[in-house]
Order: C-alpha cells, then sequence, then structure tokens
C-alpha cells in the first residue's frame, strides 16, 4: 500500500511539473471558422484554436437545404475570405454552409442562416449619381437602401464580434473536468482488478 | 494531428476503429495493477500535452508524446490514447467520435513500435544507447504518426505525398523536442524509478 502511495506521489509530481512547464498560452488546435453578412457580401474568419489564421485555407459554401456546392475561395494570410451572397440563395431563401477545410485533416464548418442574408440585394453602385433623381425629392426606395448601407456597415464589426463570442473557447473547467475523469477511471480500474485479485 | 470529424471515408473510419478495438483488447490484456497509476498519469499528460502548442508558420503544432507513452505502456498505450482522444473530443472538440479509432490508431501504433524498437536500448546500461533510443523513440513516433495520418487522408482521396510532406516537415520541430523530453524524462526515470518501465 505504501509502495502504490509513493508511486502515485511521484508519478503525480512529474505530472504537475510537466503542467507548470506548459507555457500559459499554450492551447491546441482545431480549426474554427465564423460569419457575418456585410452589406451584400458574406464575411469569413478561419482561425486555429488558437493558433492563428488559416492561411491559404479552402472554403467551400453549400446551399444547406439541397446539399449544392455554390461557390469556393481560399482563405488569405490572415485566414479572411469573402464573396458575394449568391443571388439564388436570396430569391430561394437558402441556409448557407460555410465549410473551411485547412490541412493535415482539420475541417469545420458556419451556417449563415438565410434570415441573415439581405431580403433586398443593396446594390452598390445605386443611383446617387441618377440625374433624374431630383434634388430634394428623394425616393423611398433609395432611402431605404442608403439606409442599409450605413447600417450594414455600421453593424459590421458588431456582427463579427458576435460570430466571435459564438466561438467555444477552452476553460480551465474543461481540463480539470477531463483529467477528474480519467483519474477516476483509473481508480475504477484499480476497483477492478482488486477484485480480480480478491476473488 | 486530431483529424477532425467528416474529413475520412466511412471505409476508413471503420478500419481505423476495427484496429483500435484489437490495440485496445491487447493493451488491456496485459494491464495488471501495478501498471494502473502510471497508465493513468501518462493518459493525464497526453490529455493535457496536447495542450501545448507551437506556433509555425501556416498553422500550429502541438505536443503528442506517444513516444514517451508508448516506451513506458507498450500495448496500454492504445486503451490510454483512447481515453485522452475521447475525452479530448467531448471537452475540446478536438478530433471527433466517429474518428477516435483513427486517431487513436494514428498515435499509439508508432508508440508500439517505438516501445519494440528502442525499448531494448533504453533499458541497456550503455548510457549512450538510452539517450539514442530516446530520441529514437521521441522523435520517430511523432513522425510515424504523421505518415499515419497521411495514410488516412490519403485512403480518403488525398494526395499522400503533398500531405506527408506537409505534416512532417510542419512536425520536425516537434519531433526534435519531442526527442529530447523522452531522452531527458527516460534518463530521469531510469535513474529513480527504473521499475515504472518495466522489465527488459
Amino acid at each position: 500500500m505504501l509502495i502504490y502511495c509513493k508511486r502515485m506521489i511521484f508519478s503525480l509530481t512529474l505530472c504537475a511539473v510537466m503542467l507548470v512547464l506548459v507555457p500559459k498560452q499554450g492551447l491546441c488546435h482545431r480549426v474554427d471558422i465564423f460569419c457575418w453578412v456585410e452589406g451584400d457580401r458574406i464575411k469569413c474568419e478561419a482561425k486555429f484554436t488558437p493558433g492563428g489564421p488559416v492561411k491559404s485555407g479552402q472554403i467551400v459554401v453549400y446551399a444547406q437545404q439541397t446539399g449544392k456546392k455554390l461557390l469556393t475561395r481560399k482563405t488569405d494570410q490572415e485566414g479572411k475570405a469573402s464573396f458575394k451572397i449568391p443571388d439564388k440563395a436570396i430569391k430561394k431563401q437558402w441556409d448557407l454552409k460555410v465549410v473551411c477545410n485547412a490541412e493535415m485533416g482539420h475541417k469545420n464548418f458556419w451556417i449563415v442562416k438565410a434570415d441573415e442574408l439581405p431580403s433586398i440585394n443593396p446594390d452598390s453602385s445605386v443611383s446617387k449619381q441618377d440625374s433624374s433623381v431630383k434634388e430634394g425629392v428623394t425616393d423611398k426606395k433609395e432611402l431605404i437602401q442608403i439606409f442599409s448601407q450605413v447600417l450594414s456597415k455600421q453593424l459590421a464589426p458588431v456582427k463579427r464580434d458576435i460570430a466571435a463570442l459564438k466561438e467555444k473557447r477552452i476553460s480551465l473547467q474543461d481540463v480539470f473536468g477531463g483529467l477528474g475523469y480519467i483519474f477516476g477511471l483509473a481508480g475504477f480500474a484499480f476497483y477492478l482488478t482488486g477484485k480480480k485479485n480478491r476473488n | 494531428m486530431h483529424i477532425s470529424e467528416g474529413v475520412l471515408a466511412p471505409s476508413v473510419l471503420i478500419s481505423g476503429a476495427a484496429i483500435c478495438i484489437v490495440g485496445t483488447a491487447i493493451g488491456l490484456k496485459n494491464i495488471n495493477q501495478d501498471d494502473i497509476p502510471k497508465v493513468g498519469v501518462l493518459t493525464a499528460v497526453f490529455f493535457v500535452a496536447s495542450l501545448v502548442h507551437v506556433p509555425l508558420g501556416p498553422s500550429s503544432v502541438h505536443l503528442i508524446l506517444n513516444g514517451l507513452i508508448g516506451l513506458v505502456l507498450g500495448w496500454a498505450a492504445f486503451p490510454g490514447l483512447l481515453v485522452a482522444l475521447f475525452f479530448q473530443s467531448i471537452f475540446f472538440q478536438f478530433g471527433g467520435l466517429t474518428v477516435l479509432g483513427v486517431n487513436t490508431v494514428n498515435m499509439a501504433l508508432p508508440g508500439v513500435i517505438a516501445y519494440y524498437l528502442c525499448s531494448g536500448m533504453v533499458h541497456s546500461d550503455n548510457r549512450i544507447l538510452n539517450i539514442a533510443g530516446g530520441f529514437i523513440a521521441g522523435a520517430g513516433a511523432v513522425a510515424g504518426a504523421g505518415i499515419l495520418v497521411a495514410v488516412s487522408l490519403y485512403m480518403s482521396g488525398q494526395a499522400f505525398l503533398g500531405a506527408a510532406k506537409t505534416i512532417l516537415l510542419a512536425h520536425i520541430p516537434v519531433m526534435i523536442i519531442e526527442g529530447l523530453v523522452t531522452v531527458f524524462v527516460i534518463s530521469f526515470v531510469k535513474k529513480v524509478r527504473p521499475e515504472i518501465l518495466g522489465p527488459g
């Protein structure tokens, strides 16, 4: 019994020493991608959690309802990519599944729901310079379009932050939870083998 | 080196799971009560050590320690790594549940191979052989895991050479670090508690 205790204490010390050597920011990786709507485009950011941006990762966009592949992109050196929302998706109110394939077998996706997509496709080349509109007489449709543009510009950083918040972070609770389960299982195994010995 | 869900073909997932079950059965058969503390602790060490990340180039790589685990545990590396990977997928979303079998085989099998190749060197009285054995086990197991990941991706349709080159190049620093870590841990353990390394 005493020998087991000594061994346990030694092994735990070894474990603790290794834990101390873990750099504070050191965490492993899965790929995370999040997307948000900005005007008539969808912007995406893909990164390893944590560990930096996914450079030259492959982005594939599918229509969630039909499974049809709509377009592909590559992320830049900051892990960002963007694409114009396909008109078909707006017309048919499709949810868009944006899949990121990073290298070495890492993959993840983000769903942009149909109700996040703009219902009117704001045309950025709208007639601000349209000479047929008289001064002081503003077309209601134009007003709406101008408002949408200004709003989407203001909201873009907010949407980006909300998307980032949805990201699942690794917490200390998770680490200790896992460790607890592992040691619990070891204890259970002790019990089982002890029972076998006694029988 | 955890492969995510939905990357591999179903046939690869099934064969990986089958090999994992065989390996785990062999591992569990050989465990006796004396071994349980070291299996538990090494499982915990792997669980946490995978969180150590080295930012590198286009991505980041992490410590794997499958060489050290294989060297110390032998076939018991299979059940240990299976448990650790299971909890990593639940708590951290690393890898996934359908890919659990494949991920376990990719990491445990090189560890077991390292055990068979290097355990003789580690148990000998020659200091140089000990160091060589430890380093080869540590570095070689990481390389082995990388190759197996590339094989899994290849069998699911990706180009093997390209994937293998990317993975191995990215993990060279990890191989060196792990080789060194294995050497240090093994020499320390040999001096203080040689019975942990098991029968020669």
